[in-house]
C-alpha cells in the first residue's frame, strides 16, 4: 500500500506542476464564461441561466468537455513516458508488482482529474456567484455542486483517467487519440433532446440531468442514469483490466 | 562468491540471440564487463537484475536465483540503466525520495545520505531537468545505492561524461565497492576497466570471449605490442593483411601503427609497452582501418 | 538550337530535382513506420465499414471527411511529422540547408499519404452510398485539413514538447465542434471550419472553403519565419 501512495503523491505531484493543463483549465474556462457569464445578453438568450442549478449543469455537459479533452492528450503519455525515458526498467528492477505500478499510475491520474474538474467547477461557479445581476444564495450554488461532484465529476474523472493512462500502454497512442477524438467529437455534436440520453455520453448522458432537470420533461429515467454511469465506471476499469491482462507489460511474476 | 552465471542464453522472438552460452562468477570489488556496442552487456545487465527473464541458464545472486527467487534478488540490487532521463519535472529530492518509497526504504535519512554520498546534497532542491548530464547520472546512482545493497549494476556509468565527472563516479563506485560489496560495471571505456577493475569479462556478439583479471588479459599481448613507422598509408593497408593493428597515429610524416606482432614479422618496429586497451582491441579482432 | 538546348537542360534539372525530392520523401515514410500506415489503413476501413452501416440517420460526408479525417490528418501531421519534438531537430536545424524545407516535404509527405487514404476512403464510400460527387468531396476533405494540419504544423514547430501539436490541434477541433451554435452571429460562417457539417445555412461553403485555405496559407507564412529564425 505504501508503494501505492508514493506513486500516486508522485503522480499527482508531477501532473499538478504541468503549466499545459493550468492552460486548458484557463482556456476552458474563459470559453465557458464567454458561453455562460450571467451577463444580458447570455441571460437572454439562456432561458434557465439565472437558476445555479442549470448553470453547473451546463458547464459540467458542455464546456468540461474541452478541459477533459486536453487532459486526456496530457494524461495519454504516462506509461509510455517511463519506457522512453528508462524509468521502466529501473521499476522492474525494483521490488514494485505490477499491480503497485498500475493502481498508483491509475488513482493518481484519477486525482488529478478529480481536481482538475473540480477546481474547473469551483471556478466557474465562483464567477457566476459574484458576477450575477441578481441574488443568489449560497447554498443554491453548493448543493448543485455537491450534487455535480457525485453524480457526474468521479465517474468522469474515472472513465478519462482511467482510460487514457491504461489504453495506450497497450495500442498506439496515436490510435488512441484518434479513437478519443471520435468519442469526445461525438459528445461535442450530440444535441440533446426530451428522451432518455444515449448512455455512451460522456458528460452529457443521463448522469447530469441528476444535477438539473428541464422543467417541462422533468421525467429522469434511472435505468438511463445507472447505465450511463455503468458504461463510464465500466469503460474505464475495463481499460485498467486489459492492462493487467497484458503479460508482456510487466516482468514475470 | 555474489554473481553466478550459468550457461546463460538469451534469444528473442525475432530470432536474434543476444547472449549464448555465457558463464562467469563475481566476487567482491568492482568487475568490469566490456565489449562493444550491441555485445549483449545491456541484456546480460538486464538478466542479472530481472527485468529480463533468461531463455536458458541460470543467473544467482547472493545465492539466489533470478527467475524462481526474483523478490529476493531485487531487494539486494541497485541499478542503473544506461539511459535513464527521469522524471525532469521532480526535484532532486524528491525522485530519490519516490524511489526510496518504491524500494521500501523507509529510514528517513536515507535519501539525504545518498545524495551526500554522491555530492548532490546542495542541489537537491534542483529539478532534474536543469540538470548536467554529469549530475543527473550521480542522481542515477544515488538512487540505485538506496538501501545498501550488496551488489551494484551500473550499465556504462561514465559515457558522454568529463573527465572530471568520470575521476568523480569511479572514486565513488571504487569506494563503494571497498566496504565488502560487488560492483558490475559495463563499460566500453577500457581506461574505466583499467581504474577499476581487478578482474572482467568480455562479450563479443553475444558470446563471451575472456573472464579473468586483468592482468592475465595484460599477460596474453605482453611483449608483442610494437610500434611501426610507416610512409604510406598504403602500406598501412598492406599491415593490416598480415598483423593487427591496434591503432594508428597520422603525423606530418608519414603514420605509426600500434600492433601485435605475434610471430615477430616485424623486427624493425619497436617495442611498447602493453596496455589493457591493446589486449581488449587483440580481443576484437583489431581495429578497423581508419 | 539553343532554345532547344537551354529547354532540355532546364528539363534535366526539374527532373534531378524531382529525384531528389522523391528520395527524401521515401526517407521520410521509412521515418514514419509501419504503424503509420497500419493505423491509417485501419481508420479508412472503419469509416467505410460505417459507410455501409450507417444509414441514413447521419450526414455521413460531412461527418467523416469534413470532420474526422481533417482531424486525423492533423494527429498525422503532428505525431509521424514531428519536427521540433523529433529527438534529431537540433542536428537538422543545425546542419540542413533549410529548415523549412524539411518541415515542408516532412509535412507534404505525411499530409499527402493522410489525403491518398481519404480519397480512396471517399471513392470506396460513393460506391455504396452515393450522395455527393467525388470533386464535392474533396472541396470539403481538404480546407480543413490543409488547415488544422498547418496549425499543427505551426504548433510542432513552436513547441518541443511531444504531442503537444497534437493537443493543440484537438482542442481547437473540440473547440469548433462546441461552438457550432455561434453561426447565428452574421460572418461566423465564412470562417467556421465545419460548416457542411453545420448544415450551410446561408449557403456559402465555397466561399468559406476559400477562406479557410487562406487562413492555412498564412499560417505556413508564419511557420516560414519562424523557421528563418532557428
Amino acid at each position: 500500500m505504501r508503494k501505492i501512495f508514493a506513486i500516486v503523491h508522485y503522480e499527482y505531484k508531477m501532473q499538478f506542476m504541468c503549466l499545459a493543463a493550468w492552460g486548458i483549465l484557463l482556456a476552458a474556462t474563459v470559453l465557458s464564461q464567454l458561453d455562460n457569464f450571467p451577463s444580458a445578453g447570455n441571460l437572454a438568450r439562456l432561458e434557465f441561466l439565472k437558476e445555479p442549478a442549470y448553470y453547473v449543469y451546463r458547464i459540467m455537459s458542455l464546456d468540461s468537455l474541452i478541459l477533459l479533452f486536453g487532459l486526456l492528450f496530457l494524461l495519454a503519455g504516462r506509461l509510455p513516458l517511463d519506457a522512453k525515458t528508462g524509468m521502466k526498467p529501473l521499476l522492474l528492477s525494483s521490488a514494485l508488482r505490477k499491480g503497485q505500478y498500475v493502481w498508483g499510475k491509475l488513482l493518481g491520474g484519477f486525482l488529478y482529474v478529480f481536481s482538475m474538474l473540480c477546481i474547473f467547477l469551483l471556478l466557474n461557479t465562483g464567477i457566476y456567484f459574484i458576477a450575477a445581476p441578481f441574488a443568489i444564495s449560497l447554498s443554491a450554488c453548493v448543493v448543485p455542486l455537491v450534487k455535480a461532484v457525485f453524480v457526474s465529476v468521479i465517474p468522469v474523472s474515472l472513465f478519462v483517467s482511467f482510460c487514457s493512462i491504461a489504453l495506450p500502454g497497450m495500442m498506439d497512442i496515436r490510435l488512441f487519440y484518434l479513437l478519443a477524438a471520435v468519442f469526445f467529437g461525438f459528445n461535442a455534436s450530440y444535441v440533446g433532446s426530451a428522451d432518455a440520453m444515449p448512455f455512451y455520453l460522456l458528460t452529457s448522458g443521463d448522469l447530469v440531468r441528476l444535477i438539473w432537470v428541464h422543467p417541462r420533461w422533468p421525467f429522469v429515467s434511472m435505468g438511463s442514469v445507472a447505465a450511463n454511469g455503468l458504461f463510464l465506471v465500466g469503460s474505464g476499469l475495463a481499460s485498467a483490466g486489459l492492462l493487467f491482462l497484458k503479460h508482456r507489460f510487466w516482468r514475470a511474476e | 562468491m555474489n554473481i553466478e552465471i550459468r550457461h546463460l542464453t538469451k534469444k528473442y522472438r525475432n530470432g536474434v540471440t543476444a547472449l549464448d552460452d555465457i558463464s562467469f562468477r563475481v566476487g567482491n570489488g568492482v568487475f568490469g564487463l566490456l565489449g562493444h556496442n550491441g555485445a549483449g552487456k545491456t541484456t546480460l545487465m538486464k538478466a542479472l537484475v530481472t527485468v529480463l527473464t533468461p531463455s536458458a541458464g541460470t543467473v544467482r545472486l547472493c545465492g539466489f536465483d533470478t527467475v524462481k527467487q526474483g523478490d529476493e534478488v531485487r531487494a539486494r540490487v541497485g541499478y542503473l540503466p544506461q539511459e535513464l532521463a527521469m522524471y525532469p519535472s521532480l526535484s532532486v529530492f524528491d525522485f530519490v525520495n519516490y524511489m526510496a518509497q518504491l524500494k521500501g526504504v523507509r529510514d528517513k535519512r536515507a535519501v539525504q545520505e545518498v545524495l551526500e554520498e554522491v555530492e548532490m546534497l546542495e542541489f537537491s532542491k534542483r529539478r532534474i531537468g536543469q540538470l548536467s548530464g554529469g549530475m543527473k547520472r550521480r542522481v542515477g546512482i544515488a538512487q540505485a545505492l538506496l538501501g545498501n545493497p550488496p551488489i551494484l549494476v551500473v550499465d556504462e556509468p561514465t559515457a558522454g561524461l568529463d573527465p572530471e565527472e568520470r575521476v568523480r563516479l569511479r572514486g565513488l563506485l571504487s569506494r563503494y565497492a571497498g566496504e565488502g560489496r560487488t560492483v558490475l560495471l559495463s563499460t566500453h571505456i577500457v581506461e574505466d576497466v583499467y581504474q577499476l577493475c581487478e578482474e572482467l569479462a568480455v562479450l563479443r556478439k553475444g558470446r563471451l570471449f575472456y573472464a579473468g583479471t586483468s592482468a592475465a588479459l595484460l599477460e596474453q599481448v605482453k611483449g608483442r605490442v610494437k610500434i611501426l613507422r610507416l610512409e604510406q598509408e598504403s602500406q598501412l593497408i598492406e599491415l593490416q593483411r598480415k598483423a593487427v593493428v591496434l591503432a594508428t597515429t597520422y603525423e606530418s610524416r608519414g603514420l605509426t601503427a600500434r600492433i601485435m606482432d605475434e610471430s615477430d614479422l616485424y623486427p624493425q618496429a619497436e617495442p611498447a609497452e602493453a596496455t589493457l586497451e591493446d589486449a581488449y582491441v587483440y580481443c576484437m579482432g583489431g581495429k578497423a582501418h581508419a | 538550337m539553343m532554345k532547344r538546348m537551354a529547354g532540355r537542360t532546364a528539363e534535366r534539372t526539374a527532373e534531378q530535382t524531382a529525384g531528389k525530392i522523391a528520395v527524401r520523401m521515401a526517407g521520410e515514410i521509412k521515418i514514419c513506420g509501419i504503424n503509420f500506415f497500419l493505423v491509417s489503413a485501419a481508420f479508412t476501413a472503419a469509416l467505410i465499414l460505417f459507410a455501409a452501416i450507417a444509414g441514413e440517420l447521419l450526414d455521413f460526408y460531412p461527418v467523416s471527411f469534413e470532420v474526422l479525417f481533417p482531424f486525423y490528418a492533423a494527429i498525422a501531421a503532428g505525431e509521424w511529422g514531428k519536427t521540433r519534438a523529433d529527438s534529431n531537430f537540433d542536428i537538422i536545424a543545425a546542419q540542413s540547408k533549410s529548415l523549412f524545407q524539411w518541415v515542408l516535404l516532412r509535412f507534404a509527405t505525411v499530409f499527402g499519404i493522410v489525403s491518398l487514404f481519404a480519397v480512396f476512403g471517399m471513392a470506396a464510400s460513393s460506391a455504396m452510398r452515393y450522395e455527393l460527387p467525388l470533386a464535392e468531396l474533396l472541396v470539403m476533405y481538404f480546407p480543413p485539413a490543409f488547415f488544422l494540419s498547418s496549425l499543427c504544423a505551426l504548433s510542432g514547430i513552436l513547441c518541443r514538447q511531444e504531442h503537444a501539436a497534437a493537443a493543440v490541434c484537438g482542442l481547437v477541433w473540440l473547440i469548433t465542434l462546441l461552438t457550432r451554435s455561434l453561426l447565428r452571429h452574421p460572418g461566423f460562417a465564412f470562417i467556421y471550419l465545419f460548416i457542411r457539417f453545420a448544415g450551410d445555412p446561408n449557403q456559402i461553403w465555397l466561399w468559406n472553403k476559400g477562406i479557410v485555405t487562406a487562413a492555412g496559407l498564412f499560417l505556413w507564412v508564419l511557420l516560414y519565419r519562424k523557421c528563418r529564425r532557428f
